[in-house]
């Protein structure tokens, strides 16, 4: 055990390094715990729209996509908007245009609203497809009302426009006419996480899983650039002339620097505990410190291979970099084409995390 | 100063090799991340239990768009069939149209399309799941119009046969315009902002990270020269410090700006990423800025391992809050105000804006 308590004692009296690892942790964390508190919010898309006519069905459009769960709508002037766009704050800008009303009701349904996007964008096809949900009511409506308005009279009084969307309304208001998809989720992979709905909330908190996870690689290879120091100054080669089993105490010293890490994974565990519960959040933290352990032995590996600390700092960071972009990727693995990446051990503590949030 | 810099940088051949190495795989990496294609393909199952005229119209229409035909493959069978198919993981999802779907909907009876999503794969279902969403408010719109004109017709006593054909009529109209929603689109491009790939985006955030990481390693230089008492002995010749640390930052900077700019002309020679003189530019001038930063945050930590908590830290979180990692858009109010300050956002939208 006396490599263990040594290697411990000297983390915790480099009094500096502990400081930063201490004021780093918290920072990030909280950082986390920020975007984890908003995930609901912020995974939904970005738009902006320009409403400019104040006609009651485009102010109503306007209000619709204002309310929207799925769209996260930013309203300004054109310049105001253009500038978002330019900063990257929005994907696309959707103008409703002064003849949007007088449109719909000639019975035209082509270019009804503008889109402005990026040059080549193709992802704001899916902010189309939602917006034009919220725009197929008053396109049904007044292809209907001409019907009606239109049909051959047969002595009843013909409701006027006003009328007969009220009526419509009155309509749509029953709840028998509200079709929706009986959806089910079905995960073939785990049966009984089958049945549980996945939101678009679910994608963004994976990505904070992931950064977690980087955050974790991170403060290993901060944690193990002790060993690289000492390599690099023949403390290693001194200790190997003292005999004794060196294997053992270099697994002491390992596990004394995943017992100093402990803190970090016990606090990152904590970060979505109302999402997984307590029990979840155990098993957080047994996949915390499960990947902790698999990568002090990488960076302990590579202490003795690359000799100079600032070699291993590189490659260090490198090796976290890989690790950290195979995990992300592959969060996104349908949407990339990357599969194989899910074995990587970032990817499948970023799969393992998400089972514990469902 | 500078030549013992550069003397000093040559000499350490372990680091200059693991820097090699680096570049190597860096342009490896961007050939392998650009050559990384979304797939276009989404396999959708299908059984029809109603079998109707309306089904059948609808079915050949999705087979005969190409549009939809391009991202699309649909099949067909019988409940075992697609189940078995989807319980191997060959389908997406798949929907269930029960018996009588149509008439019953004609018949005010909202009978739902059952909708079976594979949830193997959490951020695939969550799209689909939203996009479902989205599609039963189209039905929605369509249903609601129409049983409003077929009541209203009901109450003003039409004839049954004009109503019947009045709602087959409108509903087969609103269907297809539901289907050609794209129409309702004006697109227009914003010439002076291109659009980022994710994969791009994700090269360049990586390319970000690595010039801090050079920064970085230019204050680790500057902490091991004072830690060993060098900087000590320089001031006792009448060298000041600031001296060596320009003298560092210099060279670092210079050495590690001819890298990245060698590397990146690599691979602009094979059209992987974007690079022209201005990105040149901005990037040297990152580096050097960088190389300051990290040379100052060597002054103030004295602990080599306390610098490497702090340092690694604060790059981990500039490339967050910069929208390395998640696109700005989606960081939270209270987090992406500080985006502008970061040197990856900046990176970025400076290669996007024209």
């Amino acid at each position: 055990m006396g490599a263990f308590v040594l290697r411990l004692k000297l983390l915790l009296t480099d009094r500096i390094a502990t400081v930063c690892y201490a004021l780093c942790v918290i920072v990030m964390l909280s950082v986390f715990f920020n975007m984890n508190l908003h995930a609901s919010d912020n995974s939904r898309v970005p738009m902006g729209l320009l409403c400019e006519s104040e006609s009651p069905v485009a102010v109503r459009l306007r209000d619709r996509l204002l309310g929207s769960d799925a769209l996260r709508v930013t309203t300004g002037s054109m310049e105001e908007l253009t500038e978002l766009l330019m900063d990257g704050y929005i994907g696309s800008i959707f103008v409703i245009g002064d003849d949007y009303e007088t449109k719909l009701r000639d019975g035209i349904r082509e270019d009804l609203i503008k889109v402005i996007t990026p040059s080549d964008d193709t992802s704001s096809i899916i902010v189309q497809d939602i917006v034009a949900g919220y725009m197929m009511y008053d396109v049904c409506f007044f292809r209907t009302y001409d019907e009606y308005r239109t049909l051959p009279g047969n002595g009843a009084e013909t409701l006027t426009e006003e009328e007969y969307a009220a009526f419509v309304a009155e309509v749509a208001e029953d709840p028998d006419y509200g079709f929706d998809f009986d959806i089910r989720y079905v995960d073939i992979e785990n049966p009984d996480k089958s049945g549980i709905s996945v939101t678009t909330a679910m994608i963004y908190r994976q990505i904070i899983a992931g950064l977690i996870g980087m955050l974790l690689l991170v403060l290993v290879v901060c944690g193990c650039n002790g060993f690289a120091l000492e390599h690099g100054q023949s403390i290693t080669a001194r200790r190997r002339t003292t005999g004794g089993n060196l294997f053992a105490a270099y697994a002491l010293e390992l596990l004394a620097v995943l017992v100093y890490l402990t803190p970090a994974v016990l606090l990152s565990s904590l970060i979505m505990i109302k999402e997984s519960g307590f029990g979840g959040s155990v098993v957080i933290f047994l996949l915390g410190e499960g990947l902790c352990a698999f990568f002090v032995i990488v960076c302990f590996a590579l202490t003795r291979a690359v000799r100079s600390a600032s070699s291993y700092q590189l490659v260090g960071t490198v090796v976290c970099l890989f690790f950290g972009a195979c995990g992300f990727i592959s969060t996104f693995s349908a949407l990339t084409g990357t599969q194989v990446l899910g074995a990587t051990p970032v990817a499948v503590y970023i799969k393992q995390f998400a089972e514990m949030l469902v | 100063m500078i030549g013992k810099d550069i003397k000093l940088f040559i000499s350490d051949t372990k680091t200059l090799l693991v820097l090699l190495v680096l570049a190597l795989l860096g342009i490896a990496g961007v050939f392998l991340a650009s050559g990384i294609t979304p797939p276009t393909v989404i396999t959708v199952g299908i059984v029809d239990h109603e079998q109707s005229n309306y089904s059948e119209m609808l079915k050949t229409y999705f087979a005969e768009n190409e549009d939809f035909n391009a991202f699309v493959n649909i099949y067909e069978g019988t409940e075992e069939e697609v189940n078995a198919r989807f319980e191997k993981g060959e389908l997406d999802f798949y929907f269930i149209i029960p018996e009588n779907f149509t008439s019953e909907m004609i018949g005010m009876k909202n009978t739902p399309i059952k909708a079976v999503i594979n949830s193997d794969d959490k951020a695939k279902a969550a799209v689909y799941g939203a996009l479902l969403e989205s599609y039963s408010r189209y039905i929605t719109s369509v249903e609601v119009n129409i049983e409003s004109l077929t009541f209203r017709m009901r109450e003003e006593d039409y004839d049954r046969q004009l109503i019947r054909d009045k709602n087959v009529e409108i509903s087969w109209d609103l269907v297809m315009t539901a289907l050609g929603k794209d129409a309702f689109f004006e697109r227009e491009a914003f010439d002076r902002m291109a659009s980022l790939p994710l994969t791009d985006h994700y090269i360049y955030s990586v390319l970000i990270l690595l010039v801090l990481y050079s920064g970085m390693l230019t204050g680790y230089a500057v902490l091991l020269e004072r830690k060993s008492g060098v900087r000590s002995r320089l001031v006792s010749c009448g060298i000041s410090p600031a001296r060596t640390i320009i003298s560092k930052v210099l060279v670092y900077g210079t050495l590690m700006s001819a890298a990245f700019l060698a590397v990146m002309t690599v691979m602009k020679q094979f059209g992987k990423i974007e690079f022209s003189f201005g990105i040149g530019l901005y990037l040297t001038a990152l580096i050097f800025g960088a190389g300051i930063v990290f040379s100052v945050l060597a002054l103030l930590i004295r602990s080599k391992n306390g610098y490497c908590f702090f340092s690694n830290m604060a790059i981990l979180l500039m490339t967050v809050l910069g929208g390395g990692i998640i696109p700005v858009m989606y960081l939270p109010n209270a987090l992406s105000g500080f985006a502008q300050f970061m040197p990856s956002y900046r990176f970025i939208t400076f290669i996007l804006q024209k």
